[in-house]
């Protein structure tokens, strides 16, 4: 062994890896918007623009090309009470219909990554016309008011990732709390 | 093949791989970060549940000793590790009219240290790589400066001023 080799593995391996920021069909850096793709599991692959237009928006298909979207809901979609009643202890909070078996799942962001819970899908009428695996509905709880989106699920991803890159200690931090403002006030900017 | 003879394979392999498409060298290294990371945070726990005397004394053994570096678990820091290395030098080196101090350890493993000795190198660097090669393996870089004091010559302009 060679001086220096232990200190040269040690730097190589803990450089932060940059594998999620990669299309995952041609390894090309890929920039922040990006297209998203859902394999026939229903397991998200990013996208370069340039792969992404290779995949159909079929349902029917191997791959599937999300065609991201977001709109923004009336915030009776969510009232007061239904928002209690999911039980999320933070003010975020996205909702979807399970791809496979269409049950609705809830998922919010936790110190040790996003947190999942299963739900009555009655909850709110709106979810029954989520497109399983496709769409989400995503309410932000913020000094009382609430925000309420049916989005694209690569919205929620794109959330999710940023949560886990940016969230330090037990309530996240600072800078999550702004990058997940700045994460909404894109939306709201189309 | 011995856990030292292991990294310094690893290390070769880097090297080489200097060569390929960032996007090959980026899966290369989530690879090794993960991998890494898996047995680090399981070799954390089996030193957490040791006796720290334990811990230091299987440390004894260089290959141990090379595992722990890697995984920057090793018991006792880089710092003590090179002071001890230097205090044990020190006798022999006194023998041949020279002394080693720590200059810096920086954060980033690249060690400074200086010889004085009285103008006869020999093979002092040698010495010192050696003492240092076990102890310090883990260092990225020794760096070596040389002060030649030459007390016999002062000694003798002091005899000198005297007369």
């Amino acid at each position: 062994m060679k001086r220096g080799a232990i200190a040269a593995v040690r730097a190589f391996a803990s450089r932060p890896p940059l594998a999620d920021e990669r299309c995952d069909f041609c390894g090309q850096p890929l920039a922040e918007s990006h297209s998203h793709v859902i394999d026939a599991s229903g397991a998200p692959r990013c996208a370069c623009v340039a792969c992404g237009l290779l995949f159909p928006e079929r349902r029917d298909a191997q791959y599937l090309r999300l065609e991201s979207h977001a709109e923004r809901l009336s915030t009776e979609i969510c009232s007061e009470a239904q928002w209690n009643a999911l039980g999320v202890p933070v003010g975020l909070a996205w909702l979807f219909r399970d791809g496979g078996d269409g049950r609705v799942r809830v998922q919010y962001p936790g110190a040790a990554g996003a947190v999942e819970a299963r739900l009555d899908p009655a909850t709110t009428p709106e979810l029954a016309t989520l497109k399983p695996g496709v769409e989400a509905l995503l309410i932000r709880d913020f000094h009382a008011q609430r925000e309420c989106w049916r989005v694209s699920i690569d919205h929620c991803w794109r959330l999710a990732g940023l949560l886990r890159r940016h969230w330090r200690g037990f309530d996240g931090g600072a800078e999550v709390h702004a990058r997940v403002g700045a994460f909404f006030k894109a939306l709201a900017d189309g | 093949m011995s856990v030292r003879a292991h990294i310094g394979a690893i290390a070769e392999a880097l090297d080489r791989l200097e060569g390929v498409a960032p996007a090959e060298r980026e899966r290369t290294r989530h690879l090794m970060h993960e991998l890494l990371e898996a047995h680090r945070e399981g070799i954390a726990r089996l030193i957490d549940a040791l006796d720290p005397d334990v811990a230091r004394r299987l440390c004894a053994d260089d290959e141990i000793a090379a595992l722990l570096m890697l995984h920057g678990l090793h018991p006792v820091d880089l710092r003590t590790r090179i002071a001890d290395a230097v205090g044990k030098l020190a006798p022999r080196l006194a023998a041949q009219h020279a002394r080693l101090e720590v200059i810096e350890v920086g954060g980033d493993g690249r060690v400074r240290l200086r010889v004085e000795h009285a103008g006869k190198r020999g093979t002092l660097h040698a010495q010192i790589e050696e003492a240092l090669a076990h102890a310090a393996a883990d260092a990225a870089e020794l760096h070596i400066e040389e002060v030649i004091s030459v007390p016999v010559q002062f000694d003798r302009l002091q005899a000198g001023a005297r007369r």
